[in-house]
């Protein structure tokens, strides 16, 4: 039967938040992605999950908001959350005084997550802590803040999303809302791996598409704007700073640089755009401006090595005349009965990655309300997948023979499913071989993503384990990923090139932007590897 | 202070082949290699030319070199020739044979420099090239006409699939017309082999083993009785002695092996590698390894001294003639400076492959988005002249300093598949024009 309660659109960190929390509710639920879990704003944002200081004067609520939720992912979530102490250079006594109120404010907020208190350092101290800062730094503000592996929450929230019944369809897109007599009654969708289409009805749709989160209105004849703003990183093959680094931007800004899992992320511009987020892509300027404005506070970072740039559309609330950090990051759930008359569609403006099950529950209190249903909200309380438990490392390590590196990085993915993962070598150890070696995935774990965890290719391999995200940017494992994906999918030969194809095609859309230094030899040698021995330049598929 | 009647910087295909050119000569000869470049990470095989300078695949290689004279007048092979073409086809040609004797005493090269061949790889594609070791050049896929091929792996090996290989060489033979009966794969473990994370040169080493491999000949025959094989497919045949080892487990199977060609870390390029330093070892050359050239020094456009560095220490080297040979970024014969690409050493000036000077034009301008499209970064190196003498900035070339091998602008040995020819061609002709030009 293809009737349900309620039809989720976006499988990004809110939409998969929506459908777990529908599903958990005993709603009939299901939900679709046009492309994979995590591959719009979730996946290009830094992974933070803030506490809200920032908004605390103005959004007194959304800041006690936000607090809450680190709380509530640091406790469902806790395998894919972790800390970064944070310092924030300041560098001229006017900067000083800006930063004043942010201080007071932060101390009473950071109480309730348990965090460690803000601390001013000279800047001996500073540098002390972290010798990377310039010698130029009149003072630096240390506080902490809470990161979240952005592609495991959205994976692991439709895991459990499934678990309690949901249906999960990745690689599906809306093509058109049905409505009748003014009523929403379900999508069409495509599946764009079959190209087939299909008529799926429900009650309510939920419309969680970030920054497509209009076009989708349109489907249903309702007219929505957003302030769609773009925001891009730079990603540096190491962590460069032990602390992550808070400094002035070239505009009166803020940037940051973040150690980040194995590398580092630069971050952010924010611009906004008007063409369609499909289109929206990185550029030099961006690059420079970020590097520009960083090199004040750690001067090194020019000379630091750069494997990626890439960029996300954030979908904010409509609010203009102001600059794009004043808009506000609280969301909207817009009611489309109330505010166009169109019945059975919801859909949500805004928000952050921290408020994603926030948001969630906001529109399934809706979705109930609507249905005539009484269900509590228990998504704060149940764990994710992987954080049941507690993780062994050492034990593991020595059980398996594998290197510690190995079992650390997959437990920061899997957490307590590491175990279950590792013990495929019981009946067969050469699963244990790595495929990515800069990330340290062995081919146990990329398979358990193609059966598990939605992997249909090899992009969302690399979501879903890092695979591929190294220095090397899938030159030494492309080809090795490219072969499971085929043997687990039951792939020709061809089709498999032109997965292995678009994989790098991919990898490399940064490099025409940036291409510097060191990684000017990575890149010569995947060309060398992957055109000169391995004619992937030829391979074009056979005429049957 | 060290003296050299000839410095060669790199220890490349290029730089060795021009060192020991220039050893015949009778001259005194100093390489300085700074560590592995590309020809260590290559795939060990030579090629000259299949895909020339916008065309189609070329199946006779000095055809190929014909047509590149023709269309592209910047190309390395046409400098060669001075724009002749069967001057050019002459040169490449006798500068190939010189590489097939030069290496002959450790590698037993095959092929035909007028025929190019399709050899499948590890990663279930297929490469064309001209020349290959022996135990490659076997698996050329025309040879492969109503074979059943069984193509072997070892459990954990680092990056070889054999059931993905499997499916890959019925796409090659679907695609070249080759009448491949059947493509089969098995798995095979040993004891002495690591589980997981096994790695090309473990193995390799292993297959030097005469124990290991008989073990392995034995396993390979039990394979093939059962699935009627006519041919095995192996990651690698070994390291210091891979000809001998496919002979005992030939012997041992009953049928034709072979070994496939492999992307970085490639076993054949490293042995390749290995055996030129031995030839030209053979001919009184002295390598130095682990230093680079970090500086030189000029008198009236002749190059007097080149100061060699590995850390904190630096040697001066008082020089007849010099050759560059320090080859591209995975070299380091070019370098990026503010978005521009630089001749790491002398500062030489860098062009495009059409001979134009980069001037300003930064790097994000010379790569397209398709990795899978020609890239003109590839292409940049510096000029030379037909003697080999890169142009400097002042307009004409320093008297005494030549260059060989991707160091050099024109060619695209990516697309093109021509980055052996070019290195031995360049080397060459590189070598003995410093030879000549020191006896003058």
């Amino acid at each position: 039967m293809n009737a349900y309660d309620v039809i989720v659109i976006g499988g990004g960190s809110t939409g998969t938040s929506i459908a777990r929390d529908c599903a958990m509710r005993g709603l009939k639920t299901i939900l679709f992605e046009r492309k994979d879990l995590a591959s719009g704003a979730t996946g290009a944002c830094a992974g933070m999950i803030s506490g809200g200081v920032k908004y605390a004067l103005q959004e007194p609520d959304f800041a006690e908001m936000c607090t809450r939720e680190v709380v509530y992912l640091s406790r469902i979530a806790k395998h894919i959350v972790f800390r970064t102490p944070i310092l924030t250079a300041i560098l001229t006594e006017e900067e000083l005084k800006l930063r004043e109120k942010f201080v007071d404010t932060y101390g009473t907020l950071t109480r309730k997550r348990q965090a460690s208190p803000i601390l001013i350092l000279s800047p001996r101290e500073a540098r002390k802590l972290e010798p990377k800062l310039s010698p130029n730094i009149i003072l630096a503000a240390y506080f902490d803040e809470m990161f979240i592996d952005p592609f495991r929450l959205a994976v692991l929230t439709a895991l459990s999303a499934k678990q309690h019944g949901a249906e999960i369809r990745t690689y599906t897109e809306v093509v058109d809302i049905l409505k009748r007599n003014g009523e929403v009654y379900g999508v069409k969708v495509r599946d764009r791996l079959t190209g087939k289409e299909e008529e799926v009805y429900g009650k309510i749709v939920v419309n969680a598409a970030g920054a497509w989160v209009p076009k989708i209105s349109r489907m249903a004849g309702v007219s929505q704007t957003l302030r769609l703003n773009k925001g891009t990183h730079v990603v540096f093959d190491r962590r460069i700073t032990g602390f992550g680094i808070i400094c002035r931007a070239l505009d009166g800004r803020s940037v940051y640089l973040f150690p980040h899992e194995t590398g580092a992320i630069l971050g952010t511009t924010a611009i906004d755009i008007f063409t369609d987020p499909d289109d929206a892509e990185a550029t030099y300027d961006e690059v420079e401006y970020l590097i520009s404005s960083m090199e004040m506070a750690v001067p090194s970072i020019r000379e630091a090595r750069i494997v990626r740039v890439m960029c996300g559309v954030r979908p904010l609330i409509a609010q203009w005349w102001i600059p794009e950090g004043d808009v506000t990051r609280n969301f909207k759930v817009i009611d489309h009965e109330e505010r166009d008359g169109v019945k059975g569609l919801i859909s949500v403006e805004g928000g952050k990655l921290v408020v994603c099950r926030a948001m969630a529950e906001k529109i399934t209190d809706l979705v109930c309300e609507k249905l005539g249903r009484e269900a509590a909200c228990r998504t704060h309380l149940e764990p994710l997948p992987g954080a049941e438990g507690e993780v062994d490392l050492n034990k593991l390590s020595l059980k398996y023979n594998v290197s510690p590196h190995t079992v650390s990085r997959l437990a920061s993915r899997q957490g307590a499913l590491s175990q279950n993962i590792l013990a495929c070598a019981e009946s067969d150890p050469s699963a244990l071989t790595s495929v990515c070696l800069c990330e340290s995935v062995t081919e146990a774990e990329l398979r358990h993503a193609i059966r598990g965890e939605w992997g249909k290719t090899l992009e969302d391999l690399r979501r879903r384990t890092r695979m591929g995200m190294g220095p090397c940017q899938g030159f030494s494992c492309a080809y090795k990923a490219a072969a499971i994906l085929a043997e687990e999918r039951g792939m020709s030969a061809s089709e498999a090139f032109r997965e292995l194809k678009a994989f790098l095609t991919e990898r490399c859309k940064g490099h025409s932007i940036v291409l510097r230094g060191s990684q000017l030899s990575e890149w010569e040698m995947t060309q060398a590897a992957y055109n000169c021995v391995g004619s992937m330049d030829d391979v074009t598929p056979l005429e049957d | 202070m060290l003296e050299a009647e000839v410095l060669v910087i790199g220890g490349g295909i290029a730089g060795l082949v021009a060192a020991a050119r220039a050893a015949d000569e009778g001259l005194e000869v100093l390489v300085v290699d700074k560590g592995s470049g590309a020809t260590y990470q290559s795939a060990g095989v030579v090629d000259v030319m299949a895909y020339p300078p916008s065309q189609g695949l070329f199946l006779n290689p000095l055809k190929g070199v014909e047509v590149t004279v023709k269309t592209a007048p910047t190309h390395p092979y046409a400098i060669i020739g001075r724009g002749n073409e069967e001057e050019s086809v002459r040169r490449v040609k006798e500068a190939v044979e010189y590489f097939i004797d030069l290496t002959s005493s450790g590698i037993r090269l095959e092929g035909d420099i007028e025929r190019n061949v399709i050899l499948m790889n590890t990663i279930g594609s297929f490469k064309v090239t001209c020349l290959a070791p022996h135990t490659i050049f076997n698996g050329k896929v025309d040879d492969l006409s109503d074979a059943s091929l069984l193509i072997a792996g070892f459990r954990g090996l680092l990056g070889f699939n054999p059931a993905f290989c499997a499916s890959g060489a019925e796409y090659i033979a679907s695609k070249f017309n080759v009448n491949l009966k059947e493509a089969m794969y098995t798995w095979l473990s040993h004891p002495r082999l690591r589980k997981f994370n096994l790695t090309f040169i473990e193995l390799a080493r292993m297959m030097d083993d005469d124990e290991f491999r008989k073990e392995l000949g034995e396993a390979l025959r039990k394979a093939v009785a059962e699935r009627e094989a006519t041919h095995i497919a192996l990651p690698t045949l070994g390291f210091e002695s891979p000809e001998e080892n496919m002979k005992v487990i030939e012997e041992e199977a009953d049928v034709k092996v072979f070994e496939l060609i492999s992307p970085p870390p490639s076993i054949p390029g490293q042995r390749m590698v290995k055996i030129l330093e031995e030839c030209v070892r053979k001919r009184k050359v002295r390598v130095i390894r682990g230093y680079k050239a970090a500086g030189f020094r000029e008198e009236n456009m002749r190059v007097k001294e080149i100061i060699l560095e590995s850390g904190e220490k630096k040697i001066p080297v008082r020089v007849g003639a010099c050759i560059l040979a320090t080859g591209k970024f995975i070299g380091g014969g070019l370098t990026e400076e503010e978005d521009m690409v630089k001749e790491a050493v002398f500062g030489l000036p860098v062009y495009d492959g059409r001979g134009q000077p980069l001037d300003e034009r930064k790097i994000p301008k010379l790569l397209v988005r398709d990795p899978f499209s020609q890239q003109p970064l590839i292409a940049c190196g510096v000029k030379v002249n037909p003697q080999m003498k890169p142009l400097t900035l002042r307009g004409k070339p320093y008297e005494n300093l030549f260059a060989a091998g991707s160091i050099i602008s024109g060619y695209d040995y990516v697309k093109e598949r021509s980055g052996i020819g070019v290195a031995a061609a360049t080397g060459y002709f590189a070598g003995l024009n410093a030879a000549y030009c020191l006896k003058r």
